[in-house]
């Protein structure tokens, strides 16, 4: 078997396995989230998931707008009924009493564990002669049809004052007994999916279901909006999906073209990308085997990858040494191939080392892509490039010749180029680690979110106060305890507002506490007796409240479960976890003037209480992310020059390889934070794979001492950074900040990096 | 003949019936959409199963075109009730509340639909109740079903009946079982 039989063989076999392990196990995933930060603790990642997962996540906000008030109206009734009765909604409620019905019920049901100002003087004769005397007054008010219907269950008006603080708590405007915005322009639901937040596929049903029925139940000139966590999620599931295609196929074809022009001829185009694409199937291949899955953007990211990983077989065909006949200068090209690939590859190391699961994809996915496609460029294109072919060089020249600088211009232009980078990222606040930033949706959409959110009294909750207890009673009676501290707060102006879930779920204590304040059936029953003598009421007129009073001491105490189908089941999902041997009950803050200040106040003498900043808590994420991505870009540094003082025999040598390609790098990231982007974790990521990139380009035009520059390095040079900037440049044109931060990045970087070789080349002396 | 007699009766009948058939909502807002104001005093008599003896309450109600109602009751509790356009103010047991009505919250749909009877705002009738006449204009009774369910849940029905342009009775049925008869008698000629 010759030589290029056995490669050919043995690349054929490779491609097949990996081929084939993708045909069988490929999953694209496209849920944004993998490219979101995962806690760097337990009780981050639980803030994460509840952010994405918990009951606030299911939760869609949807407003009618259009059409005349009553046509409002009607559309928000029939959307609410419509619904209701679909599996893929647990709730769904346009502010109708209706619908409300199901909550006053259920207060109405639990009023005598959930009243927090009951007292046992209410149930003494006296207490009780004072409300049948009110009664009275309220049998002879205009109103009474309607203040009358609690009063024979419940004398003491318990019910009422649960509907007041109801009421309080609700303040989304109704017109015609449906909510509307403070405008009135619009009409609002609240909805509640079955599927949780994650559960993209389920979102997107539910999102379906509720175009659908609007389409059908609208009336002329009637917009829906709507927006929920999921929703959100699902659209930029979409734009990912969307524009990875794009990208990929701009990019492909880009590089076609590229190498279409350079080579002019099918078979060694079709023979560079086949070196270059056996590289990103294994990486393909590796990643599914690690992650189980693939994401559409590492997808993305590896057409690109495509237009880098391809500059390795045009090395060796630009270089002439294409063909075993010509092994000798095969072998003069070998150590820069060996020495390119393997600093590419520890470009990839910041990416791997990010924290993200998207990112490490993208990182494994570069490291595996680019070592496989050096081996298939190295072993493989010299036995398939056509006898008789060479590589046309354009007239570039020669780099030694090809144009002149004195050598002190060059180091002039380092030194300024060097010193206006330094100055504007001195002067620039540099990085934003804002997690908004990095969501593929555009602007106008979190704008809508945050107008829906007002509109129905539910901003953004930046602050929580998290309490923790062994058990949810325990964090129950624990927040109960901050109730005090917390109405405290308020009437010192320290704190505009909160939300106790145990006015909904009181600890079980607490409402052991209040049934034993009601008195026993007889005793009450002797009560009433004394208490209505003289009253014109009919002897058994409050038979209903001793047997509900009855009924309550005797009833099961009030769980969660309890509220299911209401909107206070909503509420006290959101609020109450437990979360695998830890309980959790969440305070959300509103109006916090010094948040430094609460936090002293709230905590002081309770550890189990901590005040949460969830924006902050992400950006500290993404911060911390970005102090560990310095130290990976730092660690790939010094591995690139290691490998390179080794490979290259001289430290001094790598040094002048690795210096110009760190100072385009520097100059890159001036240059975006120059022209007014703020610098995310995502362009310092990628700032290693421009180091790697120039790392490239430079030892092409350094090679190791006694080895002579190659002629055609300049063309070399021409071609892949022709192709790397069409791949690159392609993703920078995408909509997935991620994608956008790295394209930006490493396509601003190779032309900084040009920049460098072109005064480089100008310096050159010929050495011979 | 006497077949053909009968006949000719039952064809008078029915010819003397007929306009009272075709009575509608349409002819007695009219009729009371033409009254420019008017003041009766009223005896309301509340029957409530619990209650012993039945509640008797007594007062004014005055109306003034096109959406102003005022109802003052003197005994046995001190209340005063005004519409005035979409705003309702009660005073009552010494403290003050002002509903929207334009909210439409269906609890005081029954308050508005007395109102828009007063009135004879159709319109407003039926946004929340689905009305139905019967009688002649000279003797007619108007029974309002309500629309909302919550409302339902309290007021079964209400039926007013009145002759001409003057509103005799206003009886409320409430889903409880227990009712109430208002009736009203002018104080003055009403002013047209």
């Amino acid at each position: 078997m010759s030589a290029r039989a056995r490669a050919i063989a043995i690349a054929l076999t490779l491609a097949l396995l990996a081929g084939g392990y993708l045909a069988q196990r490929l999953v694209v995933e496209s849920d944004f989230a993998a490219f979101l930060p995962r806690g760097a603790d337990a009780r981050q990642r639980w803030m994460l998931d509840q952010l994405r997962d918990g009951p606030a996540a299911r939760l869609i906000i949807a407003g009618i707008a259009g059409g005349t008030a009553d046509e409002r109206v009607a559309a928000s009734r029939a959307l609410a009924d419509a619904l209701a009765v679909r599996p893929e909604f647990a709730y769904a409620s346009n502010g109708s009493l209706e619908v409300a019905q199901k909550d006053l019920d259920a207060l109405a049901r639990h009023r005598y564990v959930l009243g927090a100002d009951l007292t046992a003087s209410r149930f003494t004769e006296s207490g009780l002669r004072q409300a049948l005397v009110d009664g009275i007054g309220t049998l002879q008010s205009t109103f009474a049809v309607v203040e009358k219907q609690f009063l024979w269950r419940d004398p003491t008006g318990e019910t009422m004052s649960l509907l007041k603080r109801l009421a309080r708590d609700m303040r989304i405007r109704r017109e015609q007994g449906v909510w509307v915005d403070a405008s009135g322009a619009r009409a609002l639901l609240l909805l509640q999916t079955t599927a949780t937040g994650s559960d993209l596929d389920g979102q997107a049903a539910a999102i379906a279901v509720l175009e659908q029925a609007f389409a059908r139940l609208a009336s002329a000139g009637q917009t829906i909006v709507y927006s929920s966590p999921g929703a959100m999620a699902v659209t930029s599931r979409a734009i990912v999906e969307r524009d990875a295609m794009r990208v990929s196929l701009m990019s492909a074809t880009g590089v076609l073209l590229v190498l279409l022009i350079a080579y002019r001829s099918l078979p060694v185009v079709a023979i560079a990308i086949v070196a270059a694409a056996l590289g990103l199937v294994a990486g393909v291949a590796v990643v599914q085997a690690v992650f189980g899955s693939v994401h559409a953007i590492t997808l993305a990211f590896g057409a690109t990858l495509l237009g880098e990983a391809v500059d390795y077989p045009s090395y060796l065909l630009t270089s002439g040494a294409s063909s075993f006949a010509e092994g000798g200068r095969r072998h003069a090209v070998a150590r820069a191939m060996f020495l390119a690939v393997a600093t590419t590859a520890c470009g990839s190391l910041a990416l791997l080392m990010s924290g993200f699961d998207g990112l490490i994809e993208l990182g494994l996915l570069t490291a595996v892509g680019i070592l496989a496609a050096g081996a298939a460029t190295w072993w493989l294109v010299p036995s398939l490039v056509p006898s008789g072919w060479t590589f046309r060089a354009w007239s570039f020249g020669h780099p030694e010749t090809a144009w002149r600088l004195p050598v002190g211009a060059t180091v002039a232009a380092f030194v300024a180029l060097t010193l206006a980078a330094v100055a504007v990222l001195a002067w620039r606040p540099l990085w934003d680690d804002d997690p908004a930033r990095m969501n593929p949706l555009p602007a106008s959409l979190a704008a809508q979110d945050r107008q829906l959110r007002e509109a129905v009294g539910a901003p953004d909750a930046r602050y929580v106060a998290l309490v923790r207890g062994a058990t949810v009673e325990q964090a129950l009676e624990r927040a109960e305890a901050l109730g005090g501290p917390l109405a405290d707060a308020v009437a010192r102006h320290e704190l505009g507002g909160y939300a106790l879930v145990t006015d909904d779920l009181p600890s079980e204590a607490t409402q052991r506490r209040r049934l034993a304040m009601l008195p026993e059936p007889d005793v009450l029953r002797a009560r009433l007796r004394e208490a209505q003598r003289g009253l014109p009421y009919r002897a058994d007129a409050f038979a209903p409240f001793v047997e509900d009073v009855r009924d309550a001491k005797a009833a099961p105490l009030l769980k969660a479960a309890d509220y299911a189908g209401t909107g206070i089941g909503l509420r006290v999902a959101s609020l109450v976890a437990d979360a695998g041997g830890e309980a959790r009950v969440l305070v959300p803050l509103s109006g916090i003037a010094d948040p430094g200040a609460l936090r002293r106040t709230l905590t002081s003498g309770r550890d189990h209480v901590e005040i949460v900043d969830l924006r902050g808590e992400v950006g500290a994420l993404l911060g911390a992310f970005r102090e560990r991505a310095m130290i990976a870009t730092g660690l790939g540094v010094t591995m690139i020059f290691a490998i390179l003082a080794i490979g290259l025999r001289s430290p001094s040598r790598a040094a002048r390889v690795v210096a110009p390609a760190i100072l385009a790098a520097l100059w890159t990231l001036a240059a975006i934070a120059g022209t007014g982007h703020a610098l995310t974790i995502f362009h310092l990521i990628a700032v290693l794979l421009v180091i790697g990139v120039g790392v490239n380009y430079m030892l092409f035009l350094f090679p190791a001492a006694g080895e002579r520059i190659a002629g055609t390095a300049l063309a070399s040079l021409a071609v892949v950074s022709a192709t790397t900037l069409c791949a690159f440049g392609s993703m920078a044109t995408s909509s997935i900040p991620v994608l956008r931060a790295l394209g930006v990045t490493v396509t601003l970087g190779v032309v900084a990096t040009l920049v460098a070789c072109a005064l480089l080349v100008g310096a050159m002396r010929s050495r011979t | 003949m006497s077949a053909a007699r009968g006949l000719a009766v039952s064809i008078a009948l029915a010819l003397a019936a007929s306009p009272a058939c075709a009575l509608d909502l349409r002819d007695i807002a009219a009729t009371l959409g033409a009254v420019d104001q008017s003041r009766v005093r009223f005896v309301d008599v509340r029957t409530i199963a619990s209650l012993g003896t039945p509640v008797e309450r007594r007062g004014t109600l005055a109306y003034a075109k096109p959406s102003t109602l005022e109802m003052v009751v003197e005994t046995p509790l001190a209340e005063r009730l005004s519409i005035v356009g979409g705003t309702m103010t009660i005073e009552s047991r010494g403290a003050t509340r002002v509903v929207d009505l334009s909210r439409g919250e269906p609890l005081f749909a029954w308050i508005e639909g007395i109102r828009a009877t007063l009135a004879g705002d159709e319109a407003a009738l039926r946004k929340h109740f689905d009305p139905t006449v019967s009688g002649t204009i000279d003797r007619w009774t108007l029974r309002l079903a309500p629309r909302d369910l919550r409302l339902r849940s309290l007021v079964a029905g209400i039926a007013i009946s009145g002759e001409r342009e003057r509103v005799r009775v206003i009886e409320v049925e409430e889903a409880s079982g227990d009712h109430s008869v208002m009736t009203l008698t002018p104080i003055a000629a009403a002013g047209r």
